[in-house]
């Protein structure tokens, strides 16, 4: 039998009694079996514990006081710890690392009766762009196996964009969950900085970094989200519960009329696609023709984001990947023979080039004759683009624009050129850099027949505002009818 | 503009070794992407206040007690080498010659 692919339709049947959540994850696993040999999604799969955690769910059953999630399968992207899981942010590093605790959002995930699928390939420690940096496996693009799937989250978006799993967990440091939410055709949110706890998430830049859902449809992100966020003690920049309000469908539903949109000539510009910005062009067609207001604004800083972002983010990775030093955890070289052997030669074969790379990048940088050079000015710069949002967002209810400047490109493309990689992030870590909330929501197929993500960032805390727009733009198109053929 | 001298300096205080054919890519690279950086210096800073925290939030401190975690197995099986519940490491002190 054939079930539904998204968590309200699963949520209907489980309900309805038409099939059991044991049977969901056995077609499941059977689905992962069909597509994922061609889609290389999935590191490793938690079929034996997830089975007993759906039998659970069916016993517990699907009345009114079920958990939130009783029964729906979520797959995780492999940088988030799972007790008893190895978890290896794609890196040789971890290849055998088992954790001995679950990160918050997957304690979340279970107390809500979660099933937790298996994990997901990704760049090496979230630090790319395309997941050529793993060191286990490419993963493939389902609507074009010779594409990349975008990254660092790309197992997260790939799994959902070809239907294996209805949800999945990724980390998005400066774009990566929006990006492979754009390149694979489904819905992803960065969350603002602090309303997801980040305990249990391997570090990437921790000022920076953020869990977040993806999913194929808005109304499923809002309600993951209610699950995922709210304070955690264990991670002092969680907000706390006075501040946050986690009723993110609060607004699903409502009218667009009088809403005002903010469109920044800096996401017109003619470094994107000319595809995407028409297709973002008649999204804001779209949402006038709703009532809304959209108007040319400016964020003058945009420029200088992904510059600010690199020397931010590598000196934040520099400082976090010190702890990988082959004595308590991780790879230890065989070759090792002194104590300045077991750091220098197990970082040195353990941790891939990019990772590398960002080390060094960031080790100069935070060097006392660079410091107010690069690290001190781009922090100041980080300051000036929080302040254009804050500008922008002060008059309008939120901003529009493209998620990336290409759709996804093939693979090799542009593996041997960081810098070019680097731009990828071009639209996406502004928001990173402001910490406000963030999603891409699908936008229709080029001319290619690839997907193309329109991003939409909010207020600080305002994620229900970000899904009300996606919901209705969602609503208003057949975007989430559109499968990749697998 | 880095020098190779610099960049295998930079290496060895991030505890990384660079083969000769590492040093010839990551010099390139790395003075490609500091070049990148470079326009930075371009924008005006001035009195502007650094942002370093994702939330504006300050740091938090906590008392440094220790804590059982009651983990103690589970954690030494991730240790590269471990006997007697303890982490091994080669010899760090070589005994002195009396």
């Amino acid at each position: 039998m054939s079930y539904p692919t998204t968590i309200k339709g699963i949520q209907a049947g489980l309900k309805a009694g038409d099939f059991t959540a044991v049977e969901l994850l056995e077609g499941i696993y059977e689905r992962i079996a069909a597509v994922d040999g061609d889609v290389k999604a999935f590191l490793a799969l938690n079929k034996e514990e997830a089975l007993a955690e759906a039998k659970a769910a069916d016993e517990r059953g699907y009345g009114d006081d079920a958990p939130k999630l009783n029964g729906v399968p979520v797959g995780v992207k492999d940088n988030i710890l799972t007790k008893g899981l190895t978890t290896t942010a794609s890196s040789k590093m971890l290849e055998n690392f088992v954790p001995t605790y679950d990160a918050t959002v997957v304690c979340k995930l279970r107390e809500a009766g979660a099933i937790i699928v298996g994990k997901l390939n990704m760049d090496e420690f979230a630090m790319g762009a395309s997941s050529e940096t793993s060191y286990f496996q490419t993963t493939h693009n389902p609507w074009d196996l010779n594409r990349v799937p975008g990254g660092s989250s790309s197992g997260s978006g790939a799994a959902v964009g070809s239907r294996q799993v209805p949800a999945t967990l990724g980390s998005d440091t400066g774009g990566s969950i929006r990006n492979p939410a754009a390149f694979n055709g489904v819905v992803g949110m960065k969350p603002t900085y602090g309303a997801v706890s980040r305990l249990g998430a391997i570090a990437m830049a921790s000022s920076l970094d953020q869990i977040g859902p993806l999913t194929i449809t808005v109304e499923d992100n809002a309600l993951l989200l209610e699950v995922l966020a709210g304070h955690d003690p264990m991670d002092s920049t969680s907000f706390t519960d006075d501040v946050l309000d986690t009723n993110y469908s609060a607004k699903l539903g409502q009218s667009l009329a009088g809403l005002k949109i903010a469109y920044p000539v800096e996401y017109k510009s003619d470094v994107i696609d000319p595809e995407i910005r028409a297709a973002i062009d008649q999204a804001a067609q779209y949402f006038e023709a709703q009532g809304a207001i959209v108007e040319e604004v400016s964020l003058p800083n945009t420029e200088h984001g992904v510059n600010a972002y690199y020397v931010i983010m590598a000196a934040e990775s520099s400082v976090n990947l010190q702890r990988f030093d082959g004595i308590r955890y991780g790879y230890r070289s065989p070759n090792a023979k002194d104590l300045d052997d077991i750091y220098v030669m197990s970082r040195s074969e353990g941790f891939g080039d990019e990772v590398k790379r960002r080390i060094m990048l960031g080790t100069y940088s935070l060097s006392s004759e660079s410091y107010d050079l690069y690290y001190k000015k781009a922090a100041q710069v980080r300051t000036l683009i929080r302040e254009d949002f804050e500008k922008v967002l002060a008059d309008y209810d939120l901003i529009m624009g493209p998620t990336t400047t290409t759709v996804a490109f093939e693979i090799g493309e542009r593996s041997e050129d960081p810098i070019e990689m680097y731009m990828a992030d071009l639209l996406t870590v502004p928001a990173n850099l402001a910490g406000n909330p963030a999603m891409s929501i699908p936008a229709g197929l080029n001319s290619e027949g690839m997907p193309i993500g329109m991003q939409l960032i909010g207020r600080s805390l305002d994620e229900a505002t970000l899904y009300q727009v996606a919901d209705n733009f969602e609503k208003g198109h057949d975007f989430v009818d559109q499968a990749p053929n697998l | 503009m880095i020098s190779r001298d610099k960049v295998q300096h930079i290496a060895h205080l991030a505890k990384l070794h660079l083969t000769d054919a590492d040093l010839d890519h990551m010099e390139k690279e790395i003075n490609d992407t500091i070049e990148m950086f470079e326009a930075l210096q371009a924008v005006d800073t001035e009195g502007v206040e650094p942002t370093y925290y994702g939330n504006r939030k300050r740091n938090v401190m906590r008392d440094d007690k220790p804590i059982d975690s009651g983990k103690k197995e589970a954690l030494l099986a991730n240790a590269p080498d471990a006997q007697d519940g303890y982490i091994r490491v080669p010899v760090i002190l070589e005994k002195e010659d009396a």
